[in-house]
């Protein structure tokens, strides 16, 4: 088990390195010039060399990489050319919100669509409520579903503040928007997972037990019909945890998303470099706990320990 | 010897089955099959695929899925079974009739211990409490006769050996002490060795227990073993039922003779001699008016129509008697030598040596896991050895795969499941016709439809999918697909373990017919050492990545040096019950256990 922890770990730290050159290239070859971002418009040489010299920008591609792979070892992301303060601080001090969010949303995605599917899978016949509410939910854009939810539950009906930030019941808007958004996938995952757990010959046999039909279900069904769903949580916690920009715009929720989205259109080289490592490490950590997750839940996938 | 009469069930207990019928849809699955077994006695219902037999299990065990339909009746004292509905329903399952399937693999929850799921009949049916059904589920394991029960209990059904799964299986049947057990094929998937040792357990406890037993089985072997009665099913009907003596010594239907008589015959049969085969395959779907064998039935009137399906060069009835090929002598095809092979930890094989000559058969039997597939993907040039030499005609295996192609030309491949080995998106040519696209010869409609003549599927559409055809006509396709190439030597991994009996005997005669015409040299790899001795020059036996004996057929088979190649022989099923190696009270010779 140590052993397997340390090469994933180890695969983890490479995969973040990956992510890390690519995006440094990436950086290099986005249009503008930071200095003249920071010192403005009307900046004179003597101080635009001033300012290239101070974020090393005059050095080589190299010698800037290799600064700042020094600077994440130490926990430093250097500083944001428009906020002036250290990208870390500006991450950490947004990570919560957004893990609250991400957290919420998987949960409503999970709930809504676990529980359509089971329902749905435990019909002989595919139901049309079902296909109706999932084909509608896909075919609305993301966006439009979050000024819906924003103008009826928000605005008409004022059940929840629209203010933007955090606290309170503020989280609710954002996180049925990513519950509806996602709840037709899992939905459909859940329910065919369902069909085919129910058909399972092991189904057959605690049938053949003579098990309450509630106890098949709870013992044998579920626990299986889950696993793919699962995985899917997995990658989608990732998604949900490096930021999700149109929920985020939409209800003024001071996530990583929105720092993103702001340092994108400033051209903010450290703080774009930031939410995109920070991304790297939040997937990388969040795979590997879906992993043991998994490992827990499913025995095959326990490594030969014995 | 139990004495033995056909029961007719005068105790509470014991299993009546009246004119069951069972339908999917329109599909008159089966056509008002009766039966009755007594307590303790043994009924089996032999058959082949699509005749109806696991149907009628599932239907007694009232485990078919939606869609299906039963009538009739299935008495177990006064309770009907095809009547009950709910809560009776339930409270009958387990403690009136109990269920044990072909494949435990399956059939087990894959994330539970087997203590769980042995554990969880006693406390919901017995109330058994939490501790209670713990120990419960141990001491049931040790009385399937599971050496470390504790142990085993705490495994997960991915970490226990096929026959262990069963006995597993075997213990949640007994768990709620049913009246009735429905066994659907559940030696099937098992070594022969590991086989013996289910049939003999099973045979003791329901005896011990006044259980009726249905076994259901396309084995007629298994049903030397272990019946008390039989039942013989084809097309959707019970064409004979009777005592087991009666049925294996005056067995009155052509196709209940052609069962009987036909491993008996092949024990008698020389190796290369062909095999009695009957014509056709076995009805699927729609069954034949009138009685369901009479298309295939040598005394029916109009045999003619028994002809079309399958029938050709390996079907033919009257093959002359096989002119014994001499040995050849000639410089080997294809020699392995010292040949290993690992896969991380395990040793798969560990210093094989055996070569083949041109026309000749080498057989290889050997038990799931002892490594003969594995030779087989190494001849094949997929996997290459740890270590040791591989020639073929007399040069040594390339290292590169552009260079293998030259020897993959000359080997050809017949796979063990024809229904997943040939593509169904595919047509007959484009299947045939791909060995030959990837070599660059030269290919066409003649070269497919004389391939197709060649295994006897001359009336074949060569633009018709695979699905439109039985299994044996699929493997007839493979084969072709396999003789495209013209090879030297054709590696033949379990060609016949998928088809029924009646079929199996077809393939193999057309095997060996297209040795005879084209002095093809075959590597037949089998777990059947019955069918390995007849189909070869010289047998090799592999257990453990070892070769632990080779020889002419004759002599490997008829006196046996290793003690594993005895172990072998001795699991083959018997020919008929008086030479059963269960006896009476299930106790069994000494046999390898699970």
């Amino acid at each position: 088990m140590a052993r397997y922890l340390a090469t994933r770990i180890g695969l983890g730290v490479l995969t973040v390195f990956g992510v890390v050159l690519l995006t440094f290239v990436l950086m290099f070859v986005v249009p503008g010039d930071p200095a003249r971002t920071i010192a403005g418009p009307r900046a004179t040489p003597q101080i635009l060399a001033l300012v290239r010299a101070n974020l090393h920008l005059n050095q080589s591609v190299l010698a800037q990489l290799g600064h700042y792979l020094a600077g994440i070892v130490h926990g430093d992301l250097g500083v944001s050319y428009v906020q002036d303060q250290p990208v870390a601080q500006l991450i950490i001090d947004r990570l919560p919100a957004t893990i609250e969010l991400g957290l919420a949303g998987l949960a409503l995605e999970l709930i809504l669509g676990g529980a359509f599917g089971v329902w749905d899978g435990m019909r002989p016949r595919r139901s049309r409520i079902l296909a109706v509410v999932n084909v509608g939910l896909l075919s609305v854009p993301a966006f439009s579903l979050a000024f819906v939810l924003l103008l009826l539950f928000g605005y008409k009906l004022s059940l929840f503040p629209i203010d933007g930030g955090t606290g309170g019941t503020r989280i609710v808007l954002p996180a049925l928007t990513l519950g509806l958004f996602g709840m037709p996938y899992y939905a459909n995952v859940v329910r065919d997972a369902m069909q085919e757990t129910l058909a399972a010959p092991y189904t057959r046999t605690a049938v053949a037990k003579g098990l309450p039909r509630r106890a098949v279900l709870r013992r044998h069904v579920l626990r299986n019909a889950f696993s793919p769903a699962l995985t899917m949580a997995g990658l989608d916690f990732a998604i949900l945890l490096s930021g999700v920009v149109f929920v985020e715009t939409v209800f003024g929720w001071p996530g990583i998303g929105q720092l993103q989205t702001q340092a994108f259109y400033n051209v903010d080289r450290p703080v774009l470099m930031g939410t995109v490592v920070v991304a790297a490490v939040l997937v990388v950590v969040a795979t590997l706990a879906i992993d043991l997750i998994r490992m827990a839940i499913d025995p095959r996938t326990r490594l030969e320990t014995r | 010897m139990s004495t033995v009469s056909l029961p007719e069930a005068p105790t509470a207990s014991g299993l009546r089955v009246q004119d069951l019928h069972v339908r999917y849809g329109e599909r008159h699955a089966v056509q008002g099959v009766s039966f009755s077994v007594a307590p303790g006695q043994t009924l089996a219902i032999v058959g082949e695929s699509g005749c109806g037999k696991s149907s009628t299990a599932l239907a007694v065990a009232r485990l078919l899925p939606p869609g299906a339909s039963i009538e009739g009746r299935a008495l177990v004292g006064d309770l009907d079974l095809v009547d009950a509905r709910g809560r009776t329903l339930r409270e009958a399952r387990g403690r009136v009739v109990a269920y044990m399937p072909q494949d435990a693999m399956a059939a087990l929850n894959p994330v539970q211990s087997a203590r769980r799921q042995i554990a969880e009949v006693l406390s919901f049916r017995q109330g058994a409490s939490r501790s209670e059904a713990a120990a419960g589920a141990v001491a049931l394991l040790a009385e399937v006769g599971i050496n470390e029960p504790e142990s085993v209990a705490r495994r997960y059904p991915h970490e226990l050996s096929g026959g262990m799964r069963q006995r597993v299986m075997l213990a949640i049947a007994l768990a709620a002490r049913p009246r009735v057990l429905i066994a659907d094929e559940p030696t099937t998937a098992l070594d022969v060795t590991v086989q013996a040792g289910i049939l003999s357990l099973v045979r003791r406890l329901t005896r011990a227990d006044a259980m009726a037993l249905v076994w259901i089985t396309h084995d007629i072997g298994v049903v030397a073993e272990i019946a008390d009665a039989v039942a013989v099913m084809y097309g959707g009907r019970i064409v004979e039922q009777g005592p087991v003596e009666t049925i294996f010594e005056h067995p009155e239907h052509p196709y209940t003779r052609a069962l009987v008589h036909a491993p008996r015959q092949s024990r008698d049969a020389l190796p290369k001699a062909p095999f009695q085969a009957i014509p056709g395959s076995p009805p699927l779907g729609e069954f034949p008016v009138g009685c369901p064998f009479h298309p295939r039935c040598a005394r029916a009137v109009c045999a003619d129509d028994a002809a079309d399906a399958g029938a050709g060069p390996g079907a033919l009835r009257g093959l002359p008697p096989a002119e014994r090929t001499p040995m050849t002598t000639g410089d080997p095809l294809l020699q392995l030598t010292d040949v290993h092979k690992q896969y991380r930890s395990v040793r798969a094989l560990r210093g094989v040596s055996v070569e083949i000559r041109p026309g000749e058969t080498l057989g290889m039997v050997g038990e799931s896991g002892s490594g003969k597939s594995t030779v087989g993907r190494i001849v094949l040039g997929l996997e290459r050895p740890t270590s040791g030499s591989l020639r073929f005609d007399g040069r040594p295996y390339p290292r590169t795969a552009r260079s293998l192609r030259a020897i993959r030309r000359r080997i050809g491949i017949v796979f063990q499941d024809p229904y997943d080995s040939l593509d169904p998106r595919f047509t007959l040519r484009r299947i045939i016709d791909e060995p030959l696209r990837t070599h660059g010869l030269p290919s066409g409609r003649d070269r497919i439809a004389e391939l197709l003549t060649s295994v006897g599927m001359e009336n074949a559409d060569p633009d018709s999918y695979p699905t439109t055809y039985s299994g044996g006509q699929r493997q007839r396709i493979g084969i072709a697909r396999a003789l495209a190439l013209e090879p030297d030597l054709i590696v033949c991994d379990e060609p016949t373990s998928a088809l029924d009996v009646s079929v199996q005997a077809q393939i193999l005669n057309l095997l060996l017919a297209l040795q005879r015409e084209r002095n093809l040299a075959y590597l037949f790899i089998s777990h059947d050492l019955e069918v390995v001795r007849r189909m070869s020059d010289r047998i090799a036996v592999i257990r453990e990545g070892e070769v632990v004996e080779t020889g002419p057929a004759a002599e490997v088979t008829s006196a046996p040096q290793h003690p594993y190649t005895r172990a072998l022989l001795d699991a083959v099923p018997a020919t008929r019950p008086s030479e059963r190696h269960v006896d009476a009270n299930g106790s069994a010779d000494p046999v390898v256990a699970a």
